[in-house]
């Protein structure tokens, strides 16, 4: 035992006997871990605003469908909607698209004209709209600061309608904590949000509520809602409950390029170590050479190259980490934020939502031995298998 | 052998501290101050890893679009070539169809079956 001690010991110098080459590979599984680490906190922020935004919203959405696709709903469905039983309150809301300033910033303007508001408001610095004065509009932090918006800003008529347009007041800015969504969101009454879109009579969709153990029934009973109108579009329901199901709930659910990017960066950093570790460092060869002429055996030499990965792994896979969460906590994913998340800058004006959990943590250590361990092993157990006067020369 | 002594100790100090950090990272903590205000004036909004419409509004929330926006315009079945699609941080499918004549269109595919 002692005796394995003693090696695995030697394979801890041999960290510092080729400063260079170690630093090299740590660096190498940091470039790759370090973004992996961040994208994965990031995901498991926004999966986290997704179930408050699940929790705190309606119980169901009424859009309307025509050729396959979301269309307007006329208001007059929400009569309908109101009388079913179980039902106690039916909002109408319009969510649509629109650009603003010169250089056509995105936002997503929601009309909602909602009831019992608290009295002190915590996620608006200013005030909220006041639901019966037309043009007062609370903005989200990204689109206040690209537009350079304040509390109190007044702008032109950003929106033609046939009944004439406004100058509008921003009396208040979303604080950048409360969600990713508010980012880019312009909020307003219905009435306000009808006026800007020119759109009488319609909303993009109705917010049901209804009491506890009724949503199913009540989902039924809006399918089977005659239709009023010759061209009123279909009704289609998605409930909190199908909401809650497409919630990803781990690291297996996250796919496509994210997973693919980082699979081929993993994949360039085995051959980038495997260069570092023995193929392209002749002196490494050599010094294997040397301790196989002075009486070390094979699996002493791969010992020794297990203690010195393992070593190198679990720095590289720490610093990852440690990386990862400064980026996000102290640095609010600058940079980074902006490839994983549409619409936040490369400076994020919102508060960055992230957690680092101890999964990711683990597959990061796993990812750094694996990487390591094949990187140095298949070099060393090369350079160990061939006669010590060919790898000393 | 002081070197590796050294080294081994800084190791096992950044270990432990990336740990500690996790650890805490990971406790259970409510929603940020106001975040459920905002979703209650909004009336639930946004899932997705996007903060706005384009280029998908079904990648903001699957409340406003039950598919990508891509598949239908301009190219019939361009979901494929929907950047958002490619790079989305928070996969998740289409949500279980709820639409006026499906339960019937169900019901004649069974019938045919």
């Amino acid at each position: 035992m002692r005796r394995f001690v003693d090696i695995a010991y030697t394979g801890v110098a041999a960290v510092l006997l080729h400063p260079l080459r170690s630093g090299v590979t740590v660096a190498c599984v940091v470039a790759v871990l370090a973004p992996y680490l961040a994208g994965l906190g990031v995901s498991k922020g926004v999966a986290e605003q997704a179930a408050e935004s699940i929790r705190s919203g309606a119980d169901m959405y009424v859009t309307g469908e025509r050729f396959g696709r979301t269309a307007p709903l006329p208001l007059e469905r929400a009569q309908g909607i109101r009388a079913l039983d179980g039902v106690t309150r039916v909002v109408p809301r319009i969510v649509g698209r629109l650009t603003l300033g010169k250089d056509d910033e995105e936002a997503v303007l929601v009309g909602i004209s909602p009831r019992d508001l608290p009295s002190g408001l915590r996620c608006v610095e200013g005030t909220l709209y006041d639901p019966a004065s037309l043009n007062d509009l609370v903005i989200g932090t990204e689109l206040a600061r690209r537009l350079g918006l304040h509390v109190g800003s007044l702008i032109p008529p950003f929106y033609q309608n046939p009944q004439g347009e406004r100058v509008s007041r921003f009396v208040g800015v979303f604080r950048s904590d409360v969600s990713l969504w508010q980012a880019r969101l312009i909020l307003t009454s219905f009435a306000t949000a009808s006026a800007v879109f020119a759109e009488r009579d319609t909303a993009s969709d109705l917010l049901v509520y209804c009491r506890a153990g009724y949503e199913e029934a009540v989902s039924r009973s809006i399918l089977r809602l005659p239709a009023t109108g010759g061209v009123a579009p279909r009704l289609r329901v998605a409930t909190a409950r199908d909401l809650d199901v497409l919630l990803p709930r781990g690291l297996l659910h996250r796919e496509g390029i994210f997973n693919l990017h980082f699979l081929l960066g993993f994949a360039v950093s085995i051959l980038v170590v495997l260069v570092t570790s023995g193929f392209g460092l002749a002196e490494r060869r050599r010094e294997i050479g040397i301790l196989k002429a002075t009486g070390w055996q094979t699996d002493e030499v791969l010992w020794r190259s297990v203690a010195e990965s393992v070593v190198l792994a679990v720095a590289a896979a720490a610093l990852s980490v440690l990386l990862a969460f400064a980026w996000l906590r102290l640095f609010n994913g600058y940079w980074v934020a902006s490839l994983f998340l549409a619409g936040v800058g490369t400076v994020p004006a919102i508060r960055i939502p992230a957690r680092l959990t101890p999964v990711p943590a683990l597959v990061a250590l796993v990812m750094s031995l694996a990487v390591v361990m094949i990187g140095t092993l298949y070099a060393s157990w090369r350079a160990a298998t061939v006669p010590p006067t060919e790898a000393m020369r | 052998m002081k070197g590796p002594a050294i080294l081994l100790l800084v190791v096992t100090a950044l270990a432990s501290l990336a740990a500690v950090l996790v650890a805490c990272d990971a406790l259970p903590r409510s929603a940020a101050d106001g975040a459920t205000e905002f979703q209650r004036i909004v009336g639930g909004l946004g899932f997705g890893s996007s903060a706005q419409l384009i280029p998908c509004s079904y990648d903001f929330s699957p409340r406003l679009e039950d598919g990508c926006d891509a598949d239908t315009w301009p190219i019939p079945g361009g979901r494929y070539f929907c950047p958002r699609h490619g790079l989305s941080l928070l996969a998740y499918r289409p949500p279980e169809k709820h639409a006026a004549g499906t339960d019937m269109q169900a019901n004649r595919h069974a019938a045919i079956r």
